[in-house]
């Protein structure tokens, strides 16, 4: 395309929008371009994204996440060898050796929504404050992006619980952003902050999981590169800032191929092709990605600190069917309520603060309305980091959870002499957890035969269903943790 | 022919045709229980259903019809937790040979509805069969209407499903199952499942309760899948070691004799279980001396 194509205006087109000014051709030129491929990914993978959530509300799905699984941050910081986590793992990997960031521009379901708000909010970045915001930002952390700190810190949360992963990991967020959950909520207004100063704030300077396919980009197969320059900055647009246009050099690390200069280069300079070995790397770079390396090292030293002052708090909390190990469920479990969202019964919710910041947004079971059904282990089959372990469902049905007790001052045949035995009807236990025992009363003045129930420890898994039918207000059967 | 053997022909024809349509049942051989045994459980269903009368008798065409099986616990068909699919895809079939114009097929569950509805394989069997099947989730005052009870022992008021209040014809197709706090779970502890109330406080005075609900609601056939009973640990079973196989189904236009006679398969008297001996004090139906035939297909 010729430049002079740009001041082509059909009659048509300038009625339907005034600022575009592009032909006809050109439109069919940009349908074919690489950049409306990108578009179709995003829109697609986030599709993929929204149809999992929505599958997982239905108590029959038992689809994992797969942004999850496909996670090479995760995989890093939990290193759990099992093939369902490692293929899919190596398998991205690979396609960033090659590709170089492709996930962060063309998948990540959270980078497209972040797309979409940047497109909603571009007059709000015009903004005086925001605009300064902004160039404060590039001026003091495009250098060296608190990402790759985050990363750092991340990283050793290997060695030491809580995992502070939960709080920078975009797939965890865009679930919690769907839960409708007071965090998720929160997020997305602090999304729409980070929009209104800069796009892809999130992406360029927080996200750990971008820095670390930042890291593999550096020594991708195919970079892009600038090779002629008409000195036009018409391509000064790079929503990543990737692009070092006084050097003619693009960041790889930085680079999430969105194609966005496409068309905008009146002497097409950039080239996306297998990287020449003769290149020179510009000092600058170097320098920068040294002074990265500190970063990464420095946040390697500070998670290392707080391990040390990591104390895990001890909690009475009741977890999910299958957790038997509660320091291993808590270095695992990413907080990512899928298993909230999938429970058929809703009985999963989500600690607060009460647990410690150890506990912060893990999942804990309350038997208000519901207990754990006996024949259900969806959250199990849902986990992407296997916090929950999978189990057979014959193991599932003997795994304790806790155990119920019977408090005799609220129970109504102990304290009222009124038969009632709902919890021993519902016991779901094939052989009855719980038990009665029949004793004969004089209540009134007359002989009635009163039904005691009995909780036997052995049998009962504290599924919780006595006491979600308990008739008693504040349940005079209710489940512990052992 | 004369003339006069003509029109004596013509009025005594017609005469035994206005008698058939004012007493239709007069004359012919039913039942008010029948029991029929045989591994064909369909055919046992609308063989039963003959021997009480036939399906068109309680069905008439454009009827809107309510079928309430047992659909309360998240276990498999096989456990017989709940009532056989195959026969509640039977009842279905049969009202809408009779002309039905819509079968709903619902229950409120114990356990989560979905899931139970699933698992239990009702969900499918009903609709596969035509009905609609609903799933009872949350107990709203739209679905639920207050009814009262007249010489109600323990429940004067009470919530019904108002499907059932409006529909025409009420089938009650439980399944035969012992009952650690009621003894034995058949068709009139069925009907706690068309309560919106919390049913936990039934269990206060269950006999009395189930045996009011029952003078409030009545069913006007009832299905008894006993076709592999309950004897241990129910309501909820959980093994098959707890069910005895007797490949019977007993139909009743009345619940309380339906009950008596499946009690009868446990070796229980009827008069023995509270609620069924209430039944009989009440008068919602005999419990003994109803005439029953045995039926092997």
């Amino acid at each position: 395309m010729t430049p002079g194509t740009f001041s082509w205006i059909s009659p048509q087109q300038s009625t339907v929008s005034t600022s575009c000014s592009t032909g006809i051709d050109d439109m069919k030129k940009r349908l074919k371009s690489i950049k409306t491929f990108r578009i179709i990914s995003q829109v697609l993978f986030f599709g993929v994204f929204v149809f999992i959530f929505v599958r997982s509300l239905d108590p029959f799905s038992i689809i994992t996440n797969p942004f999850l699984r496909l996670d090479p941050l995760i995989f890093l910081t939990h290193l759990s060898f099992q093939l369902k986590i490692i293929l899919p793992v190596v398998g991205v990997l690979i396609l960033t050796f090659i590709m170089g960031r492709f996930f962060c521009g063309w998948v990540c379901p959270l980078g497209a929504v972040i797309e979409g708000l940047d497109l909603l909010l571009r007059p709000l970045r015009k903004l005086k404050p925001f605009k300064r915001g902004s160039d404060f930002l590039k001026r003091w952390l495009l250098n060296t992006p608190p990402s790759w700190f985050i990363l750092g810190a991340v990283i050793v949360t290997l060695f030491f619980t809580p995992p502070i992963l939960q709080f920078f990991h975009p797939n965890v967020w865009i679930i919690r952003m769907f839960s409708l959950s007071a965090s998720g909520i929160t997020f997305t207004g602090f999304l729409f902050l980070c929009s209104a100063i800069s796009r892809r704030l999130w992406c360029k300077y927080i996200c750990p999981l971008g820095a670390l396919y930042g890291i593999a980009a550096k020594c991708s197969l195919f970079k892009l590169s600038i090779t002629k320059c008409s000195e036009c900055k018409r391509c000064d647009t790079c929503p990543m800032e990737a692009a070092d246009y006084s050097a003619h050099h693009i960041n790889s690390h930085q680079c999430i191929l969105c194609f966005d200069y496409e068309y905008r280069c009146p002497v097409e300079g950039f080239q996306f092709k297998i990287r020449s070995t003769t290149g020179p790397l510009p000092d600058e770079s170097r320098r920068r990605f040294l002074k990265a390396g500190v970063v990464v090292a420095a946040g390697l030293v500070l998670g290392t600190v707080f391990s040390f002052f990591d104390k895990t708090v001890k909690t009475r909390l009741l977890r999910p069917p299958g957790v038997v190990n509660e320091p291993m469920f808590i270095e695992r479990c990413l907080r990512c309520f899928q298993c909230v969202e999938s429970c058929p019964n809703k009985i999963i919710k989500i600690t607060g603060l009460e647990g410690g910041l150890s506990n912060l947004f893990t999942p804990h079971l309350e038997f208000q309305e519901y207990g754990c059904d006996y024949n259900c282990q969806v959250c199990q089959l849902v986990c992407p980091n296997f916090a929950i372990p999978m189990q057979s469902l014959q193991e599932k049905q003997l795994t304790k959870i806790g155990l119920a007790s019977i408090d005799e001052s609220l129970c109504l045949v102990y304290a009222e002499d009124t038969n009632c035995l709902v919890c021993e009807e519902f016991c779901p236990i094939p052989q009855k957890a719980i038990k009665f025992v029949e004793k004969k009363k004089a209540v009134n003045g007359e002989i009635i035969v009163l039904k005691y129930p009995v909780v036997y420890s052995t049998l009962c898994i504290g599924c919780g269903i006595c006491e979600a039918v308990c008739p008693v207000m504040s349940k005079a059967i209710k489940v512990f943790k052992v | 022919m004369k003339r006069r053997d003509f029109l004596k022909a013509v009025f005594s024809t017609a005469f035994y045709f206005a008698v058939r349509k004012v007493l239709p049942y007069q004359q012919s051989d039913f039942y008010d229980v029948g029991v029929v045994r045989g591994n064909d459980y369909e055919k046992a269903v609308s063989e039963a259903i003959k021997l009480v009368g036939g399906i068109n008798k309680y069905v008439k065409p454009g009827d809107i019809v309510v079928v309430k099986p047992n659909i309360a616990w998240n276990s498999s068909p096989e456990l017989k937790a709940n009532t056989d699919p195959v026969i509640v895809r039977a009842i279905v079939h049969l009202c809408f040979q009779a002309l039905a114009s819509k079968v709903y097929v619902f229950d409120r569950a114990c356990n989560n509805p979905k899931l139970t509805y699933v698992t239990s394989g009702i969900a499918e069997a009903a609709q596969s069969a035509g009905a609609k099947v609903l799933y009872v989730n949350n107990v709203s005052g739209k679905l639920y209407r207050k009814i009262s009870i007249k010489d109600a022992a323990f429940l004067k008021e009470t919530t019904v499903n108002n499907l059932i209040l409006e529909s025409d014809v009420f089938i009650n197709a439980p399944v035969a199952k012992h009952h650690s706090s009621a003894g034995l779970t058949i068709g009139m502890k069925n009907l706690m499942g068309i309560t919106g109330d919390n049913r936990s406080h039934w269990h206060r005075q269950l006999h009395e309760s189930i045996s009011d609900i029952n003078i409030g609601v009545k069913s006007h056939l009832t299905v008894v899948d006993a076709t592999n009973i309950m004897f241990k640990n129910g309501p909820t079973g959980g093994r098959t070691e707890y069910l005895k196989r007797l490949d019977t189904v007993i139909a009743s236009s009345n619940v309380a004799s339906a009950d008596a006679e499946t009690a009868g398969l446990f070796g229980i008297e009827p008069r023995k279980i509270k609620y069924i001996k209430q039944a009989y004090e009440k008068g919602i139906g005999k419990i003994e001396g109803y005439s029953r035939k045995v039926f092997t297909i």
